[in-house]
This record gives C-alpha cells, structure tokens and sequence, in this order.
C-alpha cells in the first residue's frame, strides 16, 4: 500500500468506519437487550450503557467525518448570494469563530477531564471509569479542528474557488 | 444592554454570519455560561451528557432501517399494494403516491427518506404514464413529508426530548393529523387530475390486489412490528428501532434477497453522517439552563401580554415565524432552538405541549417543501430531473393541503390529543 493510498483511507475513511461499527454495537446492543428481557428473562443493564456511550462516539465521530463532506447545517445560502468580496471575510470570520470555539472546547474538556481523572467515579452498570468515555469530547474536538483546517487546505489547493463552506449537503 | 438581549445578539449574529448550528448553539452557551458566572468546563460536561439519553438512541436507528429499507425493495412493495388499491380511480398513481408515503411514514421516521424511497418508484412511473415531471416530483415531495408526521417520527422524538414530554404520547398524537393531511393531499391530488390526468384506469379487480397484499406482507409486517411493539409495551421506541434495524435486514437480505453490501455500507455510512448532525443537541442543555436563568420565555411573554394574552394570536405568530423561519433554516435545528423558548409561552398561555409538538412538527413539514432549504424538495427534484424552481411552484397546492390540516389541528385540538388520551389516560 502507498502512502497515498494510506492517506486517503485515513482522510475519508477513519472515524467513518469506527463509527459504522459503533452504530452496529449500538443496534446489536438494543436488540440484546430486548432478546435478553423477552427470551432469557434477565435485565441486562450493561446493553443499555454500552448501547449509549456508542452513541455518544458515533455522534461525535459523526459530526467529525460530516465536515470534510460539508454535511453540517448552517445559514450560508443567504450569504452565497452576496458579493465574494463580502460572502469571503464573512465565512472566514465564521469559520474562525468556529476553531476558536474548537480550541475553547479543547480547554474546557481537558480541564473537565483532569477532574475525571482526580476523583473516582464508575459507571453503575460496567464499572468503567468515567474519564474514558466522556474523552471523546477532547478526541472530537481536536478532530473537528484538523478536519476544519483540512476544508481550507483542499480549497486552497483547489484554487480557492467559491467559498471554502457550503451549504449543508442533503447527501443520500 | 442586558444580558438576555447579548445572548440574543450573539446566536442571532453567528446563525447570520453561517457559523455551524451546533457552533452557533455552543457559543451562545458560552457566552450565557460567562455572563452568569458558571466556568466553561459545565458545558464540556454537558455536551456528553446531552447526547446519552436512551430515547436519542431510537434516531440513528430508525435512520438506518429507513435506508436499509429504501436501498432494498420494501418501499416498491408497498406502493404496489396501494396501487392495487387505487388503480380504477382517474389519477390514480397520485393517490398511489400518498397512500405508500403514508404508510412508509410508519416505517421511517424522517421526510425526506420517505420521499426518497417512494419517489424513486413513484416519479419514474407517473412520468411512464404521462404525467409532468414537476407534478410527479411535487407529489412525492409533498406527501413524503408525512413520514415526518406519521409515527415513528424523528422531530416527535426530538421534540419530546427538548420538550421533556413523553415520546410514545407524541407518537400517537401524530396518527390522526397524519391521517388528515393524507386526506388533504389526496383533495389536492383530486383537485389537480381534474384537469390533466393522464393515466390510465382500469377495472378494480380483487386478483391483483390480493397478490400485492401476499408479495408485500412481509414490508407491511414492518410498521405493524414498530408499532405494534411499541403500543403494546413490548418495547420501548429505541428498542422498536433496534427490532426495526434487524427486521429490514432480514427481510431486505433473506426474503427479498436484494440489497447487496454495498448498498448495506452505503446505507450505514449515511447513517453515520446523519448521526454527526445530532452533535446540534450537545448543547441544549446548558442553553436551557441558560434560557431558563435568565427567563427568557417570560421576557417574551411579556411582550405577548402587551398584546392580550390570546393563544389564538400566539399560535399564528408561531406558525408564521416557524413557516418563514423554515425556509431558511433544516427543521431540526428550528425544532432544538425554538422549542425551549417558545414551549413554555404556548404552556403558559394554556396550550398543551403535546398539541404544540404536533403543531411544529407541521410547520416542519412545510419547512421541508419551501426553498432554499427544503429537503424533500431536493430529493425528488433530482428523481424527477426538474428544476428547483419548477417544483418549488408545483408543491404550492399541496402547501395549502399542510395550511388547512394546520387550521383543522388548532381548532379542534381533540384531533391530535384524543388518541393519546384514551391509550394513556390524560397528561398530567
């Protein structure tokens, strides 16, 4: 494999196929739990638990893979339809609010984290240390900074044509 | 200035300038969290906690049964069915079209998966028969909105979740509305084949009809098995989402036999993206704290009294707001934000909550059929292959078939809150 080809599975395809295999734990999850209610006759509590903190990462993993495919919503139609010279500084001024909003995020999850860490404090049904899966909020965050600053690299790259956002993509 | 009307500027001047929603709504956070002295790191917290809570779970789950299910083959069997149904009436394929968004809607929680998965079928069809290509696509648009509508229904479950009110209540709330604007559509397909219908009609027969109900059990079995489980209390909606998941598999993989992996990771990876969208809530409850800190509802409400404190006046000017409000912003983002705000003005006023979730839940809908920002009206366009302009006119008679069920729910709010009352006796 060359590093190419690395690169790019890495760039499209890293916290998509996590997340994909975190959506099925979470399917899996939720149909043990009633197979297990129904059939077994035993309240399983830990399917319940798993099932949401799958949930969480999928999300976050989500919302990381979602910019590179421009599939986050914001206003920016009424925008597109202003003059470049003005639709540009006002989406570079967006887009820096949004790192600086990443980057506050990065501190605040940090700090939050280190108090995880301090205290003890286990999840009722597994007993996991709740530190783990609430780090998803800093591994997001830092994600979602590199994937903000890679939509200005391919723009760059591309000749910076258009805007360096879009509108919410309504893929399917 | 005060402090309510900063924040205020604040989320009003970065949704204007593009910022992200969820960035938007994070921010505002902030900005509330720093004015009232609260550190930051709450909202750290808050943002893994925002996204735990169980029903949530149903959302990504019922995304991925719905795109199993429209990938494969189920939606073609359900609209054979109603076209088994319908075939002897002139312009049958619209009624078609409804019917199988009616009952797709009780498979798919969300708008536009049900225009997608009934209009592939649909709009080539109608188009084969002689329909025009806007008329064909507005129908699909328009009627697939009702998936929204229908239980399951995402924006219920959102909705029920800013709402803090019961989900399988709002669920049941939307059958009857549901079934009125189905009627409605139908009128207005009635009204619009009047003049140029082409298509053919053909002698009711039980033959055929009874084939399609036999080819089809196993895609009707799918909303009998959701909700069914769910009124019975054999599962709750997120496990009645998770049953779905392996259902569509199993009838999409092993009865059916036509969904191939490919279309499997395809209809996982949208899921995946779909969910990503869902970070917009990580921040709704410290903005709730935020909102409920600093009163904000009463601040509007006072403004509300200067006007009588007439829910009448209150419901239009939110019907209004939510429908010029929708044709710029995704409808769950409108439902997040404006929910915490305006729910507790319509309580106040002595609107019940579940009536108001039924009623934002249409605004939605005519969110999904408005320009530049309406779903459905995308999905079927590129079906169709018609311009956004031509279907944005097309779907304007149907916009008054959501306006009339709109005026009927409000009126006669029974409509939408006696089902839930009788199942679960009245909200406390």
């Amino acid at each position: 494999m060359t590093r190419r080809t690395l690169l790019r599975i890495v760039d499209l395809r890293l916290e998509e196929t996590v997340a994909c295999v975190l959506i099925v734990v979470m399917a899996v999850c939720v149909l043990l739990q009633v197979i297990s209610r129904y059939l077994l006759d035993l309240g399983m509590h830990w399917t319940e638990e798993i099932a949401a903190y799958c949930m969480v990462w999928a999300v976050y993993l989500g919302a990381s893979i979602g910019i590179r495919h421009h599939f986050h919503i914001r206003m920016i139609l009424l925008i597109e339809k202003l003059p470049r010279a003005l639709a540009l500084p006002i989406v570079l001024a967006a887009d820096a609010i949004w790192v600086a909003f990443n980057v506050l995020m990065i501190v605040y999850a940090t700090a939050y984290l280190s108090l995880l860490v301090e205290f003890t404090n286990r999840s009722p049904a597994l007993g996991i240390e709740q530190e783990w899966p609430h780090s998803i909020v800093l591994i997001a965050y830092a994600l979602m900074t590199i994937r903000v600053a890679q939509t200005y690299v391919l723009w760059f790259l591309g000749g910076c044509r258009g805007l360096p956002a879009r509108e919410h993509e309504e893929v399917r | 200035m005060s402090e309510p009307l900063i924040v205020a500027l604040v989320f009003l001047v970065t949704l204007l300038m593009g910022v992200p929603i969820f960035v938007v709504l994070g921010v505002t956070a902030l900005v509330g969290l720093w004015l009232l002295d609260i550190p930051g790191s709450s909202l750290a917290q808050s943002s893994f906690v925002a996204l735990q809570p169980f029903p949530l779970l149903a959302l990504p789950l019922f995304i991925f049964a719905g795109s199993i299910m429209e990938r494969g083959h189920t939606a073609t069997r359900l609209i054979n069915i109603a076209q088994g149904l319908m075939s002897s009436y002139k312009g049958s394929l619209g009624y078609v079209t409804v019917v199988a968004c009616a009952i797709f809607g009780a498979i798919s929680g969300s708008g536009m998966a049900t225009t997608a998965a009934v209009g592939s079928v649909t709009i080539p069809r109608m188009m084969a028969e002689g329909y025009s290509p806007r008329f064909a696509s507005a129908v699909a648009a328009s009627a697939g909105a009702l998936g929204a509508m229908i239980p399951p229904s995402n924006m219920m479950i959102i909705y029920g979740l800013v709402a803090g009110e019961s989900i399988p209540r709002l669920f049941l709330a939307g059958v009857l509305p549901g079934a009125i604007l189905a009627i409605g559509l139908m009128v207005t397909v009635w009204l619009m084949v009047q003049r140029d219908a082409p298509g053919t009609t053909e002698k009711f027969r039980w033959k055929p009809l009874v084939l399609a109900f036999w080819e089809g059990k196993w895609a009707l079995g799918a909303p009998v098995l959701i909700l069914g489980g769910i009124y019975s209390g054999v599962f709750t909606p997120t496990e009645a989402a998770g049953v779905a998941v392996f259902y569509a598999l199993f009838i999409e993989v092993i009865v059916y036999r036509e969904l191939s992996w490919t279309q499997f990771v395809g209809a996982l990876r949208f899921t995946v993206l779909m969910t990503g969208i869902l970070i917009l809530l990580a921040p709704t409850l410290t903005l709730g704290h935020v909102i409920a800190l600093y009163d904000m509802p009463d601040l509007l409400l006072g403004l509300m009294t200067l006007l009588g404190e007439n829910p009448w006046l209150f419901l239009i000017f939110v019907a209004i707001f939510y429908i010029l409000i929708g044709t710029f912003m995704d409808s769950l983002a409108q439902i997040v934000i404006f929910t915490p705000v305006l729910l507790p003005i319509a309580m106040a006023l002595g609107i019940d909550p579940i009536l108001f979730g039924v009623f934002t839940i249409i605004t939605a809908e005519i969110g999904f059929l408005t320009p530049p920002v309406g779903g459905n009206l995308y999905v079927a366009q590129r079906i169709g292959k018609v311009s956004l302009e031509a279907i944005s006119v097309a779907v304007i008679p149907f916009f008054g078939a959501y306006i009339i069920g709109l005026v009927i729910i409000s009126i006669w709010p029974d409509l939408a809150l006696w089902l839930p009352n009788l199942v679960y006796g009245p909200r406390l």
